[in-house]
């Protein structure tokens, strides 16, 4: 059983599977991108938590009007499985010697390309940092992910908030509710009702029906997912519990595009509780000295831009000019001009920040790649010149013997 | 072998149905805390020492800062133009006050290092930005010239619940603060 178990993990028919899984999911999400938007497409096939995904394309064949449903594996899935085979076929099973050394390195490059896929998906950042000229920032805030923070407000001022994971958050479904408890604060608190995309509406409170949860004259409105998740304003209801009782304190209606908390007030202190992007501090800031851009005529869309930045970091002061495809790098953070704007009374740069601990990782897979199959192509080579050589020697000599 | 890896791959398949299907936790500890950036700072200057009887509710267009006390009362911070009198008369006129001349009769509130004056009234409040006509209404509010504009801070509500939150809302004024460069 086990050898067979590994015959089967470890075979040529399993990775060609993957392989040709691997291109279908790549050709069907590609399709699907223009109808659903990048985001929704990438969370739905390659996603960790995507172990199956089912096409949505008009195309496919309808019976009885529905469109055919073909499960299909999640992209994330069939990697695991290609690495599994490709270790155990490509560097444990395969024939070891000389010969081989080519084709050993380029599984290894073919692994290690799918580790940086790993390590990319799981521990890289990205995010936008928008400063005006003259202004300093410190931050970068997520395009998509929502998070929930709680602070306690003393004297006026925030303190360093409590950050609710947005894994958790995302992941809540309409008629779903989550605890999220913070024992630091003494509070619990649940959150229910998530919606990806929402509006703050004005309801009068006779008017409230039963299913409408009001809270100060607010409540939310389901909306519509839009394709382009930067524009989907997420909403829930937050039911506040204080440590040891049974009744809850206070409830809230918490919306993306509030620009500031909603607050409760527990044995005197203050907290405020904020929907928000999630927030991610620099360990730099960058002080935006100047702006250039320019639109293409007629649009909004800008056809050129760049920034001179003075990156501020451990006391000392550093000039840059970001432009297009000439990025900043530091710390292991790159910072990327990704946006311009010109519409208020001063210019805007918006600079896409990365963090990426395998960025450079899949370049090197490539060289490995090129490697493995130079010494491999090589030797064939090699070995086919000699063949032949010694094959036509063979018949020049049994030419110049008949003769 | 074909029979034993059409077998595995049935056994995957049903492993990843249920995996699939494991909800997460529903119960969740939060212990991670960020450190503060400028993005803490809020939308605008003020800092405001909120009273912990009020809870704060979202900004609008209008309402630099909205809160909320008791059932119905409401207290919001804005910017206004058009001169210091007119507004005084505009709240007044609300009510269904007759105008006033000078503001040397109201009382002096100092808020954000100037002096504001305090415009009171009750009974029955017209309507007016939103908000529906109310009877026994009661307003409470301050107005300040700051440069070329005003700030004022209103409080509305029933009027026996604004004339119990005066005090609170004179202290509230009184710590309105401007954020300075090297606040936070």
């Amino acid at each position: 059983m086990p050898v067979r178990l590994f015959r089967f993990f470890s075979g040529f028919g399993l990775a060609v599977t993957c392989l040709l899984l691997l291109l279908i999911l790549t050709w069907l999400s590609t399709l699907e991108q223009p109808a659903k938007g990048l985001y929704e497409v990438q969370k739905r096939y390659y996603d960790a938590e995507a172990w199956y995904v089912v096409p949505e394309l008009d195309w496919l064949p309808k019976i009885n009007g529905k469109p055919v449903s073909l499960p299909l594996p999640g992209a994330y899935l069939v990697s695991a499985v290609l690495f599994v085979n490709l270790f155990l076929g490509g560097i444990l099973r395969i024939r070891k010697g000389w010969k081989n050394i080519g084709v050993i390195i380029s599984h290894f490059s073919m692994i290690s390309l799918l580790i940086a896929g790993f390590v990319s998906h799981h521990y890289s950042k990205e995010g936008i940092m928008a400063v005006y000229q003259g202004d300093i920032s410190d931050f970068a805030q997520s395009y998509t992910e929502y998070t929930i923070e709680v602070a306690e407000i003393v004297n006026g001022e925030k303190e360093k908030p409590y950050v609710l994971p947005t894994e958790q958050l995302k992941s809540l479904a309409a008629d779903q509710s989550r605890v999220f408890e913070i024992p630091e604060l003494g509070i619990e608190l649940n959150v229910s009702g998530w919606m990806r995309n929402s509006a703050r509406v004005k309801v009068d409170k006779e008017d409230a029906g039963k299913d409408v949860i009001e809270v100060d004259g607010w409540a939310l409105q389901w909306l519509e997912t839009n394709p382009t998740e930067e524009l989907n304003l997420a909403g829930c209801h937050v039911d506040v519990f204080v440590e040891g009782e049974q009744e809850k304190t206070a409830r809230l209606v918490l919306h993306g595009g509030d620009p500031n908390a909603c607050t409760i007030t527990v044995d005197g202190k203050v907290y405020g509780l904020r929907l928000m992007r999630e927030i991610w501090p620099m360990p730099f800031q960058v002080r935006l000295d100047k702006s250039i851009g320019e639109y293409y005529p007629g649009t909004r869309k800008p056809s050129t831009f760049q920034s001179d930045i003075t990156r501020i970091a451990d006391g000392s002061e550093q000039g840059f000019r970001i432009k297009m495809n000439e990025p900043m790098r530091y710390g292991g953070y790159t910072l990327y001009q990704a946006r311009w704007e010109d519409s208020g009374d001063r210019p805007m740069s918006g600079f896409a920040i990365v963090k990426n601990p395998s960025d450079q990782w899949p370049k090197y897979s490539l060289y490995i790649s090129i490697l493995g199959l130079t010494i491999h192509f090589g030797m064939k080579l090699g070995g086919f010149v000699g063949k032949s050589s010694k094959t036509k020697n063979k018949e020049t000599t049994s030419d110049q013997a008949t003769a | 072998m074909f029979a034993f890896s059409l077998r595995l791959l049935c056994i995957s398949m049903f492993s990843l149905v249920f995996c699939a299907s494991c909800r997460k936790a529903e119960r969740i500890v939060v212990n991670e805390r960020r450190d503060l950036t400028v993005a803490d700072q809020g939308n605008h200057s003020l800092i405001a020492v909120m009273p912990p009887e009020w809870r704060q509710v979202p900004s609008t267009e209008f309402r630099m800062l909205n809160y909320r006390f008791g059932d119905s009362g409401e207290v919001f911070v804005g910017r206004s133009r058009g001169g210091l009198m007119p507004n005084i008369n505009r709240w007044l006129g609300q009510f269904g006050k007759p105008a006033i001349e000078n503001a040397d009769e109201l009382r002096k509130v100092a808020m954000l290092g100037q002096e504001g004056v305090l415009v009171t009234a009750s009974g029955d409040f017209a309507g007016g930005m939103g908000r529906a006509a109310r009877k026994d209404a009661g307003l409470a509010g301050v107005i300040v010239a700051l440069g070329d504009q005003l700030i004022t801070v209103k409080m509305m509500g029933a009027a026996d619940a604004v004339a119990a939150e005066q005090e609170r809302l004179i202290k509230f004024c009184e710590g309105l603060r401007i954020r300075s460069a090297d606040s936070n």
